[in-house]
This record gives structure tokens, C-alpha cells and sequence, in this order.
């Protein structure tokens, strides 16, 4: 009983850190494009024309000549950003950090190679959001 | 099992679900959006970054990052920290706030005309700094909170607000703060407010000005709450414009080099009396309704009050120590000023607990241009003050001075010991000569009187007034316990007045005294009470002591002077002839109008009754008497211990009297309720003090039963 009760605060006590109430910042670029970064440990660096976001999942750089604008968002269902019936088209795989995890012969097989979680997936035609259960 | 779900119940329900914030840090500030607030953030050009109305020059941006910080709408936390100081403003009203940070030296303005989201902006402000300011511009009322600050500027105000609007000034509870300006500095206060500065909170503010004021506005200051210490100020511990209010707190000021509080009426506007709500008002007023001051004015300080104000000084309630010490300012020659515990146009005591000392040279407890009014509560002033001489002219102390006077009830106390000082003087005109008889008593006259002396009001009602007057002349000028130029009236309350030294009168009118009400007790080296013009006994209750001179002396020098009413006057001297119990210079000046009571003890001017200075018996004939009366030349010895009672030839008691001391008279007076022309009435004494006495007043006993056994004189009356 006590392993169980001590299992459960471990847990909770990490959902208790990862649970915001705004988790993504989106940037908006002046042709569309979006990229979508985890607000967590999220920090800017300024430098040579460029804005230069880290967070846990790695590095992300923007051109601030062709930033458009940036917003907070609760979830990944993003302006932009559907989630459809899956295709057969080629996918490039990122993770909600905007971090490129690889690219695949098409969604089915992404999914395959996923842990679970929520993915964005970038084809020749789209952007849209994944759950992999 | 069921153990489990209900921790994990509660484990679900406590999972903070944590704000973000956009932080974007520029030129040391950092600007925090919430992320439910940010919307869309726009980009231009690459150049310019806007959020919430506030745009950044992106080249500026030193810092940007998200965290889970808390921010509160319309709030700017300032956070001192040695030699630098770190600025948080909330996004909400980030485009309204614009700050530079130089050091440890804030400079902030706030663009804002109306409330942002419904409230105005509040500035918080922590840390400590040896070397730090904050400035503050605008156009819209604002609160500056102090939760935890030491800030000390060494060249300039600690805080300065040039808003000209509305301050809070809150003072955070359990938190202790400490502000200190520079030394030789230019500005007006360590803190200063351009607008009206509300002083409040539950917390400590520790003030020190070592150039001007510890604090000054240009406009109303109120206090309320907070624990106020100010530890010295170049000038005034509290200055400012329109009106002074201290509703509660704690307020304590010290080694002022001016005034403790100071109220002054804006120049720049039109004047107002009070007004309702104190709306647009510029009176220069100062109201103490309650809470606690403690201001001590130190020699230095010329001329300094406690309390000062250009207009009306009320106090309506609290517990208040103030201590005059000051020295006599004379840099305006034909202006002299004296320290004083209060001073204002006019002064009204409604209520509280005043405790008043005054040390310094010819200092005051209250003096007013205008009028002194005391409606209630307790003051008691211990006035230690030394003469000084300005120009060849003796200026003494005072215990309460002001042209009017008007002493409607409360509970009033005054000692004064400084030579040639006076307990109360008023009124005001013209000093056209001088002069007198021996011990006749002083023969100043005033033409061009103007002011007013009463005590009590028409419906017998009064204050309870002591006065210990234990100073001595000095030079030309004689301590008083009351001194009025102008007309004195006493319609009721209870008196007791003592004072120790020759020339030291009771009661001196240079116009009239009137008494109507009370019960008074005079006792006194000097006259009890002493009037150039008459003295009248139309009610009350009045015994009067001297051991030096005459109980009660006019020098009217007309019919009337003394005047038996409907009051009660039992007036004996101890020290001889020519000192008397009634003086007025002809026993035929005396009127009995009444039908009260009027008996005198003493010696006679030239040894007998009448004439203007004695040995005419036929001056002893009162024309027009309303009652039976008699003036008894034969001498009488009056013991201590002995109990006297006059009684008509059926023994019936019309009054009993006693004495503080042995008095020898060969000129009495005596008349009393329902004696008749040509009755007999005898005095007899026992030494049973009466009972049963309606009143007994310090000797005097009315309504009683009681019988003399050892008769003492006996007299026909007129």
C-alpha cells in the first residue's frame, strides 16, 4: 500500500509541473508558416536579425525580419493546423517544441515510431497535429 | 482501497495549474505579460515587438522568456537591491508605464488619464538601498505600497511624486520602512508629493529629512493606520497645502527644525473654509480625529510648533502628547514667533486626550489669531516657559492665548511655573495708560477692546478648569492665572484656580467679569479676581481665597462695580487691611440686584468701611438693595476648623461658611437669601462641619440645617 501511495505522489507530483494552463507559444511567420514551441523553460536570445528560442526540446531560430507575430495557446489545435483522416503523402515528424524528429513514408508509419504523445506532422500539402496513444 | 481514491482525489484537486508569463526585459525593466492576456504579439519590420498595446525596440530587448510567474494586473513591483533596483510591471498596464533605472535611482511615468481595468496603478516597493531614489510622473492618481524598504538617497528625496493627483501611500502591515534623503539638497522633503497624499496601511514608516521636510505635498495630507515615525527634519516633520487630516495611527515626531505638522492654504487656489467631505478644500486646516500623536518640538527649533496651521486646528478625538520647546524666533524683529504645542487661526477641542508641555522661552500651549473653543475632552498643559524681553517688552508664557475664548466644557488643566507668564490670556486693544494704587490693584486702561472671554453656556453647563499658577513676576510683568483684556463671562462648569506669587491674579479683566453659573474656587496671593471695569455675582457659586491681597477687586470706580445678583460670592482676604474681602474702592459702589448671597471677609482700606479709601461709614449704604444687607466694621476672628453660619433671629441658616485660614476682618459684608431690612441676624459657629449641605463648595455651604453654637457677631441689617 505504501509503494502505491508513493507511486502516486511521484506521478502527481510530476503532473503538477507539467501542468500549464497556456503550454505553446505559436510564431507566425509573414508567409503563414507556423511553429509551435512548449512554453516550458522556453527563453529568447536576441542576436543578429534573429530570434533564438530554447526550450527543453532544443533550439528553434526565427528570422525576425519575417516574424508576423507570436500567441499563447492551450492546446496544439493550432490556426493552421488540422487534424485530419490520415494520408499516404511523405511526412516530416516535429515534436509540440517544434524539435524535427525525422521524416517518414507517410503518417501510418510515423505513428509506428512514436512514443506516445502529440506530434506535428508537415506534408507537401499540410500542417497538422497527431495524438499517438 | 478506498483510502487510495481519496488521496488520490485530493492529490488531483491540489495540481496547480501554473500561469505563464512572457517576460521581456528592457533596459532593466521587465515587462510581464500573462499569456491568458498577451493575444497576438505582433512583429514590424523586424524591428519593433508589441504586446498589449506596449511596444518594444526589439534591439532594446535585453531578455525575453516565458515563466510560470504570478503577475497581478495594474501592479509595478520595484525591488531594491544595493546599487541597482529591478522593475516587474504587469502587462496589463505595461503601455501606460514607461521606467528608466540608473543605478539604484527609478525615474517612472505613467501615461494613463483613467483607471486600467477598473483600478489605478500600485507600485510596490521592497529591498534596500544605500544609494537609491524613485520618481514618479503623471497624470492620474496612483498607490506608492511600502512592503519592507530601506532607501536612502544621499542626494536628493527618497521618493518623489510630481503626479498632482491623488496618492496612496500604503504602508504595508508587518513591514518596517525606513527613508532617508540627503544632507544640503535642493529638494523639499525625503518624500514629496505634488498631489494629495493619502498615508495609510497597517505597517512602520521611519522618516528622516535632513534638508527640508521629512514629508511634504503640495496638496492635502491624510493619515490613517499606519505607525508614522519621523526622527528629524531640517524643517517640519509634515507640511502641507489645503488641509492636514490624521484620522488614525500612530504618528511620532522628533528634533524638527520648524513645525511637527504643518498646514498651510495653497496659494495658487482660492481659499475655502471646510467643506463638506473636505471636497475642493483649501483651508488650511488641520483635523485630528483620532489615533495617537507624539511631537516633540526641540530647542532649536525657532519658533516651532507641534501643530500648526494657517486655518482651523480640531481635534476631535485620540490620545496626543506634544512638547514645545522651542526658542523665540526673532529673525522678523517686529514679529516675534514662540514655540507652542498648537497654533492655527482657530482652535477647536471637541474630544480626545491633549497632554501638553511647554519648555521653551514665552512659549504656548494653543494660541489662535482668532479663537480658542473647547467643546469636550481632556487637556492638560504644563507650561515651564521662561520670560524673554523683545524690544523692552516682557513676554511670558502662556497657557492658552488667542483673542476669543470659549471654553464650553471639557476637562482643562493648566500649570504654569514661569515667571511673569499667564494660564489664559485674550482679548485685545489699546494700552492707554498705566498705573494703580498700591493695593488697589492695577489701574491699566484699554480702550479699543475686542475679543471674548466665557466659560460654560447658558444652560449652566461648563468645563472642569484648573488652573496652578505657581510663577512669579518678572520684571514689569506680573504671572496671571487668567488674564483678559476684553469682557469676561462665566456661565458655568466648575473652576479651580491657584496661583502663588504677588501680582498673581486669579481672574483679571481690564473690562468686566460677569459670572452667571459654576461653582468657582479662586485661591490666590494676589486678587482672586480683579477688573478695571465691574464685577458681577448674577449666578453660580464663587469663593474667593486671597493671602496677599483682595478676594475681589474692581476698580470700576462706579456704582455697580461689585454687584450682588443672583449668585453666590464668599470672598475673604488674610492679609489685612488694606487688603479686602469685597473691594471696590466705595462700599456704596456695591449693588445687590438678587437675591443671592454675598459675604466678604478682610481688612478695610484705611481701616474702616467706605469712602474711596476708607474711614467714611456713610459710605456703607447700598442704594436700592434688592435684599436686607450689612456691613460689619466691628473686628471679627476667623479660625480654621470653625464653621460659621449666619442665621436670622429664629436661627433659621441662610449660609455657612469656613475658612482655609485664620482671617481677621473689620469689614464684612454680609447678605443672603431672604434677609430683610432691619432684621436681625446673628453669626454663631461650631466646629461640626455641616452634612446636610444642597452645595458645598471649598467652604461654602448652602441648604443646610446646620447651627452655630458660639455666637461671633450679630447685626441689624440695612
Amino acid at each position: 500500500m505504501k509503494r502505491i501511495l508513493f507511486t502516486l505522489m511521484i506521478t502527481f507530483g510530476a503532473l503538477h509541473a507539467q501542468a500549464y494552463d497556456y503550454p505553446y507559444l505559436v510564431f507566425v511567420n509573414s508567409d503563414g508558416n507556423t511553429t509551435v514551441l512548449s512554453v516550458e523553460t522556453l527563453t529568447f536570445i536576441i542576436s543578429n536579425g534573429k530570434l533564438v528560442a530554447q526550450n527543453n526540446d532544443g533550439t528553434q531560430s526565427f528570422s525576425l525580419s519575417n516574424l508576423n507575430k507570436m500567441y499563447f495557446t492551450k492546446d496544439a489545435d493550432l490556426t493552421g493546423i488540422s487534424t485530419t483522416e490520415s494520408t499516404d503523402e511523405a511526412v516530416e515528424v516535429y515534436t509540440t517544441g517544434g524539435l524535427s524528429i525525422g521524416k517518414f513514408e507517410n503518417e501510418k508509419t510515423a505513428k509506428a515510431s512514436l512514443k506516445s504523445g502529440l506530434y506535428i506532422l508537415k506534408s507537401n500539402t499540410r500542417t497538422y497535429k497527431i495524438a499517438v496513444k | 482501497m478506498k483510502k487510495i481514491y481519496l488521496i488520490l482525489t485530493a492529490l488531483i484537486l491540489a495540481i496547480k495549474i501554473q500561469a505563464q508569463t512572457l517576460n521581456i526585459v528592457t533596459n532593466g525593466v521587465t515587462y510581464q505579460f500573462p499569456a491568458s492576456q498577451a493575444g497576438e504579439m505582433s512583429y514590424a519590420e523586424g524591428s519593433t515587438l508589441s504586446v498589449m498595446g506596449k511596444t518594444f525596440t526589439i534591439s532594446e530587448i535585453t531578455k525575453m522568456y516565458v515563466d510560470a510567474s504570478t503577475v497581478t494586473n495594474n501592479q509595478v513591483n520595484i525591488v531594491y537591491d544595493g546599487a541597482s533596483a529591478n522593475v516587474f510591471v504587469a502587462g496589463n498596464i505595461a503601455q501606460y508605464v514607461n521606467a528608466t533605472i540608473n543605478g539604484a535611482h527609478l525615474s517612472i511615468s505613467q501615461s494613463n488619464t483613467t483607471d486600467i481595468d477598473d483600478n489605478e496603478i500600485n507600485y510596490t516597493l521592497i529591498g534596500s538601498s544605500s544609494d537609491g531614489s524613485l520618481t514618479l510622473d503623471g497624470s492620474y492618481k496612483c498607490t506608492v505600497s511600502l512592503a519592507g524598504l530601506t532607501l536612502t538617497n544621499p542626494n536628493g528625496a527618497a521618493i518623489t511624486i510630481n503626479n498632482k493627483k491623488r496618492i496612496q501611500f500604503s504602508v504595508k502591515k508587518e513591514t518596517e520602512n525606513t527613508l532617508t534623503d540627503g544632507t544640503n539638497g535642493s529638494q523639499k522633503a525625503c518624500i514629496y508629493s505634488k498631489g494629495q497624499l493619502q498615508l495609510q496601511g497597517n505597517g512602520t514608516l521611519n522618516i528622516t529629512g535632513n534638508t527640508a521636510h521629512a514629508i511634504k505635498s503640495g496638496d492635502y495630507i491624510a493619515v490613517k493606520n499606519l505607525t508614522l515615525n519621523i526622527f528629524s527634519a531640517v524643517k517640519d516633520g509634515i507640511s502641507c497645502n489645503k488641509y492636514f487630516q490624521m484620522k488614525s495611527g500612530n504618528v511620532t515626531i522628533k528634533s524638527v527644525g520648524d513645525d511637527g505638522i504643518q498646514a498651510d492654504i495653497e496659494s495658487d487656489d482660492d481659499a475655502t473654509t471646510e467643506t463638506e467631505g473636505h471636497e475642493d478644500e483649501n483651508s488650511g486646516n488641520l483635523y485630528v480625529e483620532g489615533g495617537t500623536l507624539s511631537i516633540t518640538v526641540p530647542t532649536t527649533a525657532a519658533g516651532g510648533k507641534c501643530l500648526k496651521a494657517a486655518g482651523l486646528v480640531r481635534i476631535d478625538g485620540g490620545t496626543h502628547s506634544l512638547t514645545a520647546g522651542g526658542k523665540v524666533d526673532t529673525s522678523d524683529s517686529s514679529d516675534p514667533s514662540y514655540t507652542a504645542a498648537i497654533k492655527g487661526s482657530n482652535v477647536m477641542i471637541n474630544n480626545g486626550t491633549i497632554d501638553i508641555k511647554v519648555t521653551g522661552a514665552a512659549g504656548r500651549g494653543i494660541s489662535a489669531d482668532n479663537t480658542i473653543t473647547t467643546n469636550g475632552g481632556t487637556l492638560t498643559i504644563t507650561n515651564s516657559g521662561t520670560p524673554t524681553t523683545i524690544s523692552s517688552d516682557v513676554k511670558g508664557a502662556k497657557g492658552l492665548k488667542a483673542l476669543n475664548i470659549a471654553l464650553n466644557a471639557g476637562d482643562i488643566t493648566i500649570n504654569m511655573s514661569g515667571n511673569a507668564s499667564k494660564a489664559i490670556r485674550c482679548g485685545d486693544g489699546t494700552q492707554t495708560s498705566s498705573g494703580g494704587r498700591g493695593g488697589m490693584g492695577g489701574s491699566t486702561k484699554w480702550t479699543n477692546v475686542t475679543g471674548t472671554y466665557t466659560q460654560g453656556l447658558t444652560d449652566g453647563s461648563g468645563p472642569t478648569l484648573t488652573i496652578n499658577q505657581t510663577g512669579s513676576a518678572y520684571s514689569s510683568s506680573s504671572a496671571k492665572a487668567i488674564k483678559a483684556i476684553c469682557a469676561v463671562t462665566i456661565y458655568g462648569g466648575q473652576t479651580e484656580i491657584y496661583t502663588k506669587s504677588s501680582g498673581a491674579e486669579g481672574l483679571e479683566s481690564k473690562t468686566s467679569i460677569d459670572i452667571q453659573g459654576g461653582k468657582h474656587y479662586f485661591q490666590c496671593y494676589d486678587d482672586c479676581l480683579n477688573s478695571a471695569g465691574k464685577i458681577s455675582f448674577n449666578g453660580g457659586v464663587t469663593v474667593c481665597y486671597s493671602n496677599g491681597n483682595d478676594a475681589v477687586d474692581s476698580n470700576a470706580g462706579t456704582t455697580g462695580a461689585i454687584t450682588i445678583g443672583d449668585g453666590v460670592a464668599f470672598a475673604y482676604t488674610t492679609k489685612g487691611s488694606p487688603e479686602e474681602g469685597f473691594d471696590c474702592d466705595n462700599n456704596s459702589y456695591i449693588q445687590i440686584t438678587g437675591t443671592g448671597i454675598g459675604i466678604s471677609a478682610g481688612g478695610s482700606q484705611g481701616g474702616g468701611g467706605g469712602g474711596p479709601w476708607g474711614g467714611n461709614s456713610s459710605g456703607n449704604t447700598i442704594s436700592n438693595a434688592k435684599q436686607g444687607y450689612a456691613f460689619v466694621t466691628s473686628s471679627i476672628s476667623y479660625s480654621k476648623g470653625r464653621y460659621y453660619t449666619l442665621a436670622d433671629a429664629s436661627g433659621n441658616n441662610l449660609v455657612t461658611y469656613s475658612f482655609e485660614a485664620a482671617c481677621s476682618s473689620n469689614l464684612a459684608l454680609f447678605t443672603a437669601t431672604g434677609m430683610t431690612k432691619n432684621s436681625s441676624y446673628n453669626v454663631k459657629y461650631n466646629t461640626t462641619e455641616p452634612t446636610d449641605a444642597t452645595t458645598a463648595w471649598h467652604g461654602l455651604y448652602l441648604g443646610s440645617s446646620h447651627k452655630g453654637t458660639s455666637s461671633v457677631t450679630s447685626f441689624t441689617a440695612k
